[in-house]
């Protein structure tokens, strides 16, 4: 997510390292979480701590209320480790005659 | 002789072209400036969480620059923007959090995606304030109707639908051959403005309507730019200056015609310039 031009600069640190030292450094962080898709928009007014399901001129109705932000720091999911377990294509092996 | 003179004028093209950072998107590598620490940029990103929540903020669009300010443009101040969206965050637990996710425009990195074309996709504030080099970001927050609209146009698709992948660092507003992550917000508020997807209609609205920061490029840079950077495109600008969209610009439309509640800069101490 880096602007790119900072890739030229030596003062970096990748972001795999910069969450884990906020990890060790005792901040409540959030591993591993994921945005809950917008279409989502049940969950979206549920976190708002209202009921409407979906967007409509009620749940605008509280625009601009204070809206509560949860005290854990959340951090994106690391890439996932691709390791085969099983082979990818099926072995076929000639029958035993 | 004639080599030797190719090789300084391209060189002084990038040295020109080095500082336009104008809508610098950024890539799909995550990269902290250390401008802050980590615990400092978890600090500041709640700061910023905690001010929009406080004003009720479902939508706000918020930008950032991975460059200092001695290394931009004159007028320019930020280098990546994008929308920070009041939405359920679901962690590996199955808790759901309250707070902000960001929606990005990115260029690609060159590997996995060329540097000439664009994506779309969230982070968290965290890592959004950790790339910043300077001490202060700057916000807009869009009127609750405008907010609305904006949050119906991620939710059926109206959003996705106005990306460009066809990306250019400096993408003039008023085109539509290329597109940055400034031009994408823009098109993005004018399309719930106007409540359209058509963007043959959205670029001529802007023409109309929206006054975008012009550029200082030399004639060097003009001349050797897509030399220097491949992500410089000037063929949307055709052959006049070059303008863009900016923080500023956006900033200006939005309140001179009621699109915004207000806009600030914020440091980890908190709001230090306002407007609404």
């Amino acid at each position: 997510m880096a602007d790119s031009f900072q890739n030229m600069s030596d003062a970096t640190l990748d972001s795999a390292d910069a969450s884990a030292r906020l990890a060790a450094s005792g901040t409540q962080v959030a591993l591993g979480a994921v945005a809950v898709p917008l279409a989502g928009l049940g969950a979206l007014a549920e976190a708002g701590g209202e009921t409407a399901t979906e967007i409509s001129a009620d749940l605008w109705d509280v625009a601009n209320t204070p809206l509560k932000v949860d005290d854990a720091v959340v951090i994106a999911q690391p890439l996932p480790e691709m390791t085969p377990s099983s082979p990818t294509h099926p072995v076929h092996k000639a029958d035993p005659k | 002789m004639r080599a030797w003179i190719k090789t300084a004028l391209i060189g002084a093209s990038l040295a020109l072209l080095a500082p336009i950072g104008a809508a610098d998107s950024g890539s799909s590598k995550t990269v902290f400036s250390q401008r802050y620490t980590p615990e400092e940029a978890a600090a500041f990103s709640k700061t910023i969480e905690r001010t929009l929540g406080e004003k009720g903020a479902r939508v706000a669009i918020v930008f950032r620059t991975g460059r200092t300010r001695d290394k931009l443009p004159d007028g320019i101040e930020y280098t990546h923007g994008g929308f920070w969206v009041y939405q359920a965050i679901q962690t590996d637990n199955g808790d759901l959090l309250r707070g902000y996710v960001g929606h990005n425009l990115f260029h690609g990195d060159g590997e996995s995606l060329p540097k000439t074309q664009s994506y779309l996709e969230t982070d968290f504030p965290y890592e959004f304030v950790g790339a910043s080099a300077v001490d202060d970001l700057a916000v807009i927050i869009p009127t609750p109707e405008l907010q609305r609209r904006i949050l119906t146009m991620m939710a059926d698709g109206r959003y996705q639908a106005l990306h460009d992948p066809n990306y250019s660092l400096i993408a003039s507003p008023f085109d539509d051959r290329y597109q940055n992550c400034n031009e994408f917000l823009l098109d993005v508020i004018a399309g719930a403005l106007w409540e359209t997807t058509d963007y043959a209609q959205i670029k001529a609205n802007l023409n109309a309507h929206f006054q975008a920061d012009r550029l200082k490029a030399g004639l060097f840079g003009r001349l050797f730019g897509p030399m220097a950077d491949e992500r410089l495109k000037l063929a949307d600008h055709r052959g006049k200056p070059i303008y863009t969209v900016t923080y500023a610009a956006l900033a200006n439309f939005m309140l001179d015609h009621g699109y915004a509640s207000e806009t600030f800069k914020i440091e980890p101490g908190g709001i230090t310039a306002q407007r609404s």
